[in-house]
């Protein structure tokens, strides 16, 4: 099974190539912006070094959110036009679910992901020791994510953890992990059923959008 | 010569595959989408909500415009995109899409300015020869070009706050008249007395081709402001929107009337692109200005002066005809001139 994943969701450019659990080249760079310039020929680098063409893959995984909305937006309008370009599978995966995998390698304790959302939030979402969401990703202050989280032993991960750290109890300990790395996407995703719709973005924070009183008019 | 285009600038998702052969050039096909719904109730386009219906809808709607010419991806010689300007969240859905498209294939990347693809459109329909006089009138654009070749404009004039449709699309949400605004202006001027309300004409007598329509829209806020109070009556609605339009119409002659005296070169025709060029008054004025220039007044059909990828593909294979190609690291520019000397 060869896989091609790659994340643009948060504060990287994360790209895979993995075969059968071996990670044959990856491309990881921490970036705040530019994905929309730097992912194609990422991906166009990481497969020359794997030895791979866009033919012989088995599938494309990529990360749908939640994150920056733009960030969201690269990756899986990328994702799904190598969908749509080669016919193969596109398989999308939660941020969070990525990011708490590859801090449970490593710990398999519960797990919290906290992701930056901006305008002083974060997205969080927490995984018991299965890796097994508890519930769906929510926008929150760090206070009231920090409530959620209680006394519970949590690992806090994620380019938002440092947000809600100080705000959390003392059973609440702070992991490494702080952005999705794809070699981890692409393995989750080599297990995973191969869906019928192409993959849609997880935002979870609505648009911004107010419609104007009276529709704009000035009399009734 | 064979290539594949992408809009996404604003709030129509659309793919168009176009050709040109010895004998002639033509559209292969043509999937667009419109978000109309999606923003009505907003009354405007809300950038957000266009960049995730743009994500939702473009790789469907490739699929469509690939089944409905009903080629293969490798008999296309580039892949083409809007990269700007314009809501820089769905040029990126576009830009991404087409990369990836241009990967796989191994095609060459265009990215294509939006104002170059409305610029061009004219020689897709109209063979029209460079150099010529456009008229670029759209919700978001409202400027006057000399085209004198694919990358070569100079811009004669250009509004100095609001875009033409804009400024009928706001008039229309304060009359009530809805949206898009500039349809339901023209509608309502037809029963409308356009000499009931004396709106200003904007930068009248002034030298150069600027616009300016912020004025009117004042104009028409304090107009009915004037009324008698109470519900705005449907007699009062439409004549200002008649007299609304035909200030805008005699603004924009008078800037154009200028803009003829302005050129380097003679130019061969006068064009008008731009969702606005489907108001039937503007373009019966824009006749007669290119009559009296001496030049034939040429007018793309309304689905190809509004947003389209029709124009997008076309602008795309002219500049691969010319080799002009694009990197895969290029970056969506929200603002792009099209002349160089203001880049
Ligand atoms: N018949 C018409 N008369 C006047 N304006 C019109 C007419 N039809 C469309 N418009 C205006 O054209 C604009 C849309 O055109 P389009 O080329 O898609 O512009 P943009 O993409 O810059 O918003 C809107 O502002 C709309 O109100
Ligand atoms: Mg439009």
């Amino acid at each position: 099974m060869r896989v091609l994943a790659f994340d643009t969701t948060t504060s990287a450019c994360s790209v895979a190539v993995c075969e059968d659990g071996e990670t044959k080249a990856l491309f990881h760079d921490l970036m705040v912006h530019g994905q929309a310039e730097a992912l194609i020929p990422a991906i166009e680098k990481t497969m020359n070094e794997a030895g791979v063409t866009y033919g012989e893959l088995d599938r494309i995984a990529v990360a749908v959110g939640p994150g920056s909305f733009t960030g969201v937006r690269v990756g899986l309008a990328a994702g799904r036009g190598i969908g749509i370009a080669t016919g193969h599978p596109v398989i999308g995966l939660l941020t969070t679910e990525v990011i708490a995998a590859e801090s449970q390698i490593a710990t398999s304790l519960p797990t919290a992901v906290a992701i930056d959302a901006r305008r002083a939030e974060v997205y969080l979402q927490c995984f018991d020791v299965n890796g097994i969401a508890t519930a769906a990703p929510a926008c929150l202050l760090p206070e009231a994510a920090a409530d959620v989280l209680g006394n519970h032993p949590w690992v806090l991960v994620g380019d938002g953890a440092v947000r809600v750290q100080p705000h959390v109890d003392s059973a609440v300990v702070p992991g490494e992990i702080t952005v999705a790395n794809a070699s981890v996407l692409a393995n989750l995703a080599a297990t995973r059923p191969i869906p019928q719709t192409p993959p849609s973005p997880i935002y979870v924070r609505p648009p911004d959008a107010t419609a104007p009183k009276d529709g704009g008019r000035l009399r009734p | 010569m064979r290539v594949l285009g992408i809009e996404t600038s604003c709030d129509e998702t659309a793919v168009a595959i176009v050709e040109e052969r010895q004998g002639g050039r033509r559209c292969l096909a043509h999937a667009l989408s419109s978000q109309i719904e999606e923003h009505r109730p907003f009354g405007g386009v809300v950038p957000e909500i266009a960049a995730r219906t743009h994500l939702d809808r473009l790789d469907q709607l490739v699929e469509r415009a690939m089944s409905d010419a009903g080629i293969e991806y490798d008999s296309l010689d580039g892949i083409a995109a809007t990269a700007g300007p314009g809501l820089i969240g769905g040029v990126i859905v576009g830009v991404m899409t087409a990369k990836a498209l241009s990967s796989v294939h191994r095609k060459p990347f265009i990215a294509v300015n939006h104002l170059e693809g409305h610029a061009l459109t004219a020689r897709f329909t109209d063979d029209v020869a460079y150099p010529y006089l456009l008229l670029l009138v759209s919700g978001g654009h409202c400027q006057l070009l000399e085209v004198k070749g694919v990358g070569h404009y100079q811009r004669l004039g250009t509004t100095l706050d609001d875009a033409a449709g804009e400024c009928f699309d706001k008039a229309a949400k304060m009359l009530g008249l809805g949206f898009p605004g500039g349809p339901a202006v023209e509608q309502a001027a037809q029963s409308g007395q356009a000499d009931r309300f004396d709106l200003p004409r904007p930068l009248k007598g002034r030298d150069g081709c600027d616009f300016s329509f912020s004025g009117l829209k004042t104009a028409v806020r304090h107009t009915v402001e004037a009324l008698p109070a109470g519900s705005l009556q449907k007699q009062d609605a439409v004549d200002l929107a008649a007299s609304l339009q035909a200030a805008v119409v005699a603004h924009i002659v008078d800037r154009c009337s200028n803009g003829f005296e302005m050129v380097e070169n003679t130019p061969t025709a006068f064009v008008a692109a731009g969702g606005v060029a489907a108001n039937i008054a503007l373009r019966t004025a824009m006749d007669q200005v290119a009559e009296d220039h001496g030049v034939p007044f040429v007018v793309p059909p309304v689905e190809l002066c509004t947003d389209n990828a029709v124009m997008i593909a076309w602008a795309g294979l002219e500049r691969l005809t010319l080799g002009l190609t694009d990197p895969l690291d290029f970056k969506p520019k929200p603002r792009w001139p099209l002349d160089a000397a203001n880049a």
